[in-house]
């Protein structure tokens, strides 16, 4: 192989090993963003869950303080119902469907809009305090049903965001192992081609230079031997020759002095 | 290409611009013709004086490839 081609295919090598370890850094920083992208939603998910369930709490603080103080009932009722209201559709519409989070939450809409609304609305129109009674412990019990619920929730939204904790990580160790050992590989492949390559170049070309030395000063038998078949082997195949025509002619030279003689 | 162009290819690659006096000296001294005289009959003799004649100067490894590229010729 010639000369050239060596040095291109030897830097061709480095900057392929470097653009390798690009590319993956690159999918990896693409990766991470998706999956900080998604823990930020799950944080967001988390916050709207914890304020539905403030709401809640509001809702069912307005319910015991109906007989005592129904100004401050009227007030926290409808600050729960707002809270609910608003975070509640929040959460249905950006939660995957089919996932087990929009799976846990239907469950807790579902029992404030199938069994918690009807007993309200039952509640207001009784005026009896029997059925208030009733209504209450059941109003307690399904609140307790949604709290269980939705501290199950909590407990998913944060397992999701520590497990995408732990995958950006995970690519972030893989990253850096990737770049620590790339580079490092290239450092030391850098080194050991400009090593191999300078001696394979200066090494054949001190030969010659010393040859060369040699044949000026009328020293004519000398063998030039390069292997290599780059331009330095075809210089050296050159230069024999030469010592070989300078010896040729010299020797025919003294032929002929000798037949004329 | 004559036979003696094609010597003159074999041997200036071993001895360069020192070939063509060489061939006339062997041609002359041991065929007695001269090179452009060359047939292919006379290859195996040329062939022999050629590797005498460069194993004198360039070595015997110079001379048999000389003598191997020449009878090629044939």
């Amino acid at each position: 192989m010639k000369i050239q081609p060596k040095l291109l295919s030897s830097y061709l090598l480095i900057v392929a090993l470097l653009i390798t370890i690009g590319v993956y850094m690159n999918y990896s920083t693409i990766k991470m963003g998706e999956i900080q992208a998604n823990a930020n939603k799950m944080v967001e998910i988390g916050t709207y869950a914890n304020t539905y369930q403030k709401g809640f709490d509001l809702r069912v603080r307005a319910l015991i303080e109906i007989e005592s103080d129904a100004e401050a009932s009227n007030q926290h009722g409808e600050q729960g119902r707002m809270l609910t209201e608003a975070c509640g559709a929040y959460l249905v519409e950006n939660l995957p469907e089919n996932s087990e989070l929009y799976t846990k939450f239907e469950a807790c809409y579902n029992i404030d809009k199938d069994t918690i609304m009807p007993i309200l609305i039952e509640m207001l129109s009784s005026p009896s305090s029997n059925t208030k009674t009733e209504a209450t412990a059941n109003l307690i019990q399904a609140h307790a049903e949604v709290d269980t619920h939705l501290d199950n929730f909590q407990l998913l939204v944060v397992e999701t965001i520590q497990a995408a904790t732990a995958e950006s990580q995970s690519y972030a160790d893989t990253s850096r192992l990737i770049s620590a050992v790339g580079f490092a590989t290239i450092a030391v492949l850098a080194i050991v081609l400009a090593l191999v390559l300078s001696k394979r170049i200066t090494n054949p070309l001190k030969k010659l230079t010393d040859v060369a030395g040699k044949v000026s000063m009328g020293e004519l038998n000398h063998e030039i031997k390069i292997e290599s078949k780059d331009e330095i082997g075809e210089l050296g195949e050159a230069f024999q020759r030469m010592i070989n025509a300078f010896k040729m002619t010299s020797a025919m030279s003294q032929e002929s002095a000798e037949d004329k003689s | 290409m004559s036979i003696e162009q094609q010597c003159l290819t074999v041997l200036t690659k071993q001895m360069g611009p020192a070939a063509k006096g060489f061939l006339d000296r062997q041609c002359k001294s041991h065929l007695n013709k001269e090179p452009s005289a060359l047939q292919k009959s006379d290859v195996e003799e040329l062939a022999k004086w050629c590797h005498i004649g460069t194993k004198l100067v360039l070595g015997d490894q110079v001379a048999e490839k000389v003598k191997a590229d020449i009878l090629a010729l044939k």
